[in-house]
Formats: structure tokens, C-alpha cells, sequence
């Protein structure tokens, strides 16, 4: 008889955790549901003893020490985690790393909390996008934008917009025109 | 921080055979890939029950997405049931508990070697491509560090030339599979050895397509609705395979993508290549019910 492998509960949750994000950086601007809310699954299915990470939150930074993961400074960490919501976040931001133009992948990955579907207005286009997007977020300075768009195609940051129960993946290929 | 503090209890096998730090690694560069479309991304490249040069490359990111609700289906140069094909989404079916299929249709998951399917794909499919040289530059620039130059700089002038000669010598461009073209506009891949007949069904696509060389360890990626253009100069159009007006032998239906198959004495029949979409005419025919999804082409000629 043949014998099947089937999944632990913990591949089910990094499974899904993964699936969102990447449906979220495939369709830019169109929010994907977290099976489990929170920041933490998410920062679960990619980091390791391989990959640096930034934590804004002590208590976060804790929880994520528990993934092996080794805490680095802001502007050199391969994954951010950190709020985008006034001058002094911004300040912060401006230093993570794009990549450079031999690695492009090396470039950092942000995350950020946001209110997705209440405040701002953007617009959205580029890859993944058929046409253009629009997309509220809440809770992210518009001068992050201006910030994000300095960085060159193909550097840039790859974002991913953290809500309730819900995340919006903005790659850096998607052009963002706040209206 | 201990290392068992790090490892989950023993298991026989691991879900979906990569140990879950290979999946991460996968992961990790699998949404870079997506987030920079046609960049070339390294990666580890785990052993896996397979000889390199197989499809080890789209293996190991099927394995990744893997979940028990998968529907699996398995190309070999167009065909489901060739032995790799078959292997392949058996081991699939073992190590991460799920269905196959042979119809395009049904499946979420579409690990391909060499073609894509005649049927459109879906939003919510994922076509993993297997890929045995993931550098278009390779031809024209062997020296791999001297390529990711000319790709920082988008520098892709060798290959308009290659073209070029092509032209001046043979009176037409001579690239039979692996069609460079350029992602986004900005970034110049192998599409992998599919045939120029497969290439215009990248370009804004509806569904993800991932890029995966096992042997050479790059992962990349043409997301839903990116330009792909085949690198073409202005008054020499792009030319797909002469396979529109040649009738399949086997299901009597004509204007497809086929495999050209010589016969004793000099004359060849043609069969089409995507094996069970010729299987479902045939099905059809014989009154059978089968659900039918949009074709890239019809009649012969991409419909857009």
C-alpha cells in the first residue's frame, strides 16, 4: 500500500502564510486574507539562521529571535519590520537597503502595519495589474511614497502592507501615484 | 538559542521532501523573483530524488507550493504521460498528498518542461516552467560575471547582433526554442526552451509563471499582466511555427502546436504536442463530456 506524507499543522499555517504574500506581490493592490492575523506567520515562512531582520517593536524582535533569525541594524537588515507613519518612521526607512544594481534581490523587504481600505487614495500600475489599481491605505505617511520612488527600477524596496486580517504586496516594480 | 530549539520532531519524510530551510530559501527568492519580473535570482538548489538536467529546478518550487489541495499536472515536451512526466507527478502525489490530473483545466499547479498549454491559463493557476539554461546571455557572453554586468546595465546588444547574423546568413532568425524577450522592459530572459508558438502566451498573461533552473539555480518569474516581447527589430516580425494549417493525425484537429514525427521512406505525420488536449477532442468526439477552456490560439492564429 502506498503511504502518503500529509502535512503537520505548523506546514499548514507557513503554507497559507507563504500563499498570501505571494499572491500578494503576484496581484498588487488587491488585498489577500490571512488565515492567522498578525505579523508573525508571515516573518515565519521566510526567515531563518540565513536572514538578517530589523524589528522596530522590542517585543516583536523578541518573538522573532525564536526563528534563528539574527537581529541587524536598520540599514542592513534583509527584512523590516517597521511602521511607516510619521516623519520620525520615515527617518528610519530612508536608510534600508534597495540592493544593488549586480543583486537587485538583495534589496530589503519591508513590512509595515496599515489600515488597508481606510485613508488615502492610490493608484496603482505595472506588473500583476491589469491597468491600473486603486487602493486606500491608512496609517502610512504619503511622503513614504516620494521616499519609495527615489530608488531606481530595478533596486527598490518590496513592500508588504500588514492590516487586520489581510496584506497588500507592493513589489517594487508597481508605480504608486497617491490621488 | 540551541539547535534543537530550531528542529521539529523526526519525520520518515518532511512535507513536500524539502526540508522546511530549503522552502524558506524558496520562498524568499521566489517572491524577489516576482517583485523584480525576469530578474534571475540564485538560489541553493537542493538535492532531490532526481538526476540534475530532469527538471530538478521547477521540482523544488512545485514542492514549495505544494499543499494537499493541489491539483497537479505534469508536462513533458507537451505529453502528460511520458515516463518523467509520469514519475514526476507521482512523486508529487506522494510526498505532498495530492491529486493529478492531465487536463489543464483542473489543475492548480502546472509543472511544465518545454511547453505551455494550449488551453488559457487561469488567474489562479501557477505554471512552473523547468529550465535547463536560465541565461540568454550565455550564447554571447559565457563569462556568468560579465553577463550580470550587462544585465545591471541592460546592456543587451549581443543579442540584437546574434540575431542579426542570424538574418545575414540564413535570410531569417534561426532561434527554435528559448526566444530571448524582454520582461517589463527591462530585463531580458530565456523563456525556456518553449517554442516561439508558446511565447506570445506569456505576455500578459492572466496567471503567474515561475522559472525555476535546478542545475544552473536561478529563479524567475513573469507575473500576470507584464509585457513579454520576443526581441524582434522593427521590420522583421516576429514569426511563430508554420503549424496552422497541418491536421493532427491522431485527433484530427488543426491549428494547434505539434510535433513533426518521420515515417519510413521520407514522409513524417504530424500529432499535436499538448498530448491531452488532443485527447479531449477525441474524448469529445466519441461523445464523452470534457470542458473546454479558451485557446491562445484559434484557427491557427493568436487571439488576444
Amino acid at each position: 500500500m502506498e503511504t502518503l506524507v500529509t502535512p503537520t499543522r505548523d506546514d499548514i499555517r507557513m503554507s497559507e502564510a507563504f500563499e498570501a504574500l505571494m499572491w500578494a506581490l503576484t496581484r498588487p493592490g488587491v488585498p489577500q486574507p490571512l488565515a492567522e492575523p498578525g505579523l508573525l506567520p508571515l516573518a515565519e515562512c521566510l526567515v531563518d539562521r540565513e536572514t538578517t531582520v530589523f524589528a522596530a517593536d522590542a517585543a516583536f524582535g523578541a518573538a522573532l529571535a525564536a526563528t534563528g533569525a539574527r537581529p541587524a541594524p536598520v540599514e542592513s537588515a534583509d527584512y523590516v519590520f517597521a511602521p511607516l507613519a510619521d516623519a520620525a518612521d520615515l527617518a528610519r526607512i530612508a536608510a534600508v537597503s534597495i540592493g544593488d544594481p549586480f543583486y537587485p534581490e538583495h534589496a530589503a523587504t519591508i513590512f509595515a502595519p496599515a489600515r488597508i481600505g481606510a485613508g488615502p487614495a492610490l493608484r496603482l500600475s505595472g506588473p500583476g495589474i491589469a491597468g491600473t489599481a486603486q487602493l486606500a491605505v491608512g496609517g502610512v505617511d504619503p511622503a513614504f511614497w516620494p521616499l519609495r520612488a527615489r530608488a531606481a527600477y530595478p533596486l527598490g524596496w518590496d513592500l508588504f502592507l500588514v492590516g487586520e486580517a489581510e496584506v497588500v504586496g507592493i513589489p517594487r516594480s508597481t508605480l504608486v501615484e497617491v490621488i | 538559542m540551541s539547535l534543537s530549539a530550531l528542529t521539529a520532531p523526526w519525520r520518515a519524510f518532511n512535507y513536500g521532501f524539502l526540508d522546511e530551510s530549503a522552502k524558506r530559501e524558496i520562498r524568499r527568492k521566489t517572491l524577489k523573483a516576482i517583485a523584480v519580473p525576469g530578474s534571475q535570482v540564485p538560489y541553493a538548489s537542493r538535492e532531490v530524488p532526481m538526476a540534475r538536467g530532469w527538471g530538478t529546478g521547477g521540482l523544488q518550487v512545485t514542492l514549495t507550493l505544494l499543499k494537499p489541495s493541489s491539483v497537479v499536472k505534469v508536462i513533458d515536451q507537451g505529453a502528460d504521460d511520458s515516463v518523467n512526466a509520469a514519475s514526476i507527478r507521482k512523486f508529487l502525489r506522494r510526498v505532498g498528498a495530492a491529486d493529478e490530473t492531465l487536463d489543464t483545466t483542473a489543475a492548480t499547479l502546472i509543472q511544465s518542461r518545454h511547453r505551455i498549454p494550449e488551453e488559457r491559463l487561469r488567474d489562479d493557476q501557477i505554471l512552473v516552467l523547468q529550465v535547463p539554461d536560465p541565461e540568454p546571455l550565455r550564447a554571447v557572453e559565457p563569462d556568468i560575471s560579465e553577463a550580470r554586468h550587462m544585465h545591471a546595465d541592460a546592456d543587451y546588444g549581443l543579442l540584437w547582433l546574434k540575431l542579426y547574423e542570424q538574418i545575414v546568413r540564413s535570410g531569417r532568425i534561426m532561434e527554435g526554442a528559448s526566444y530571448p524577450s524582454l520582461v517589463n522592459a527591462r530585463h531580458v530572459i530565456s523563456p525556456s526552451p518553449i517554442p516561439r508558438w508558446d511565447v506570445p502566451k506569456l505576455h500578459q498573461a492572466d496567471n503567474l509563471t515561475i522559472l525555476s533552473a535546478g542545475r544552473e539555480k536561478r529563479i524567475y518569474a513573469v507575473p500576470p499582466h507584464t509585457d513579454v516581447a520576443p526581441l524582434v527589430f522593427d521590420d522583421i516580425a516576429f514569426r511563430v511555427e508554420d503549424h496552422a494549417q497541418i491536421t493532427c493525425q491522431r485527433s484530427g484537429v488543426k491549428g494547434y502546436f505539434l510535433n513533426e514525427l518521420p515515417q519510413a521512406g521520407g514522409p513524417s505525420i504530424h500529432e499535436m504536442s499538448d498530448s491531452h488536449f488532443a485527447t479531449k477532442h477525441i474524448q469529445k468526439r466519441e461523445g464523452e463530456a470534457v470542458t473546454f477552456a479558451d485557446t491562445y490560439y484559434v484557427n491557427g492564429s493568436l487571439s488576444r
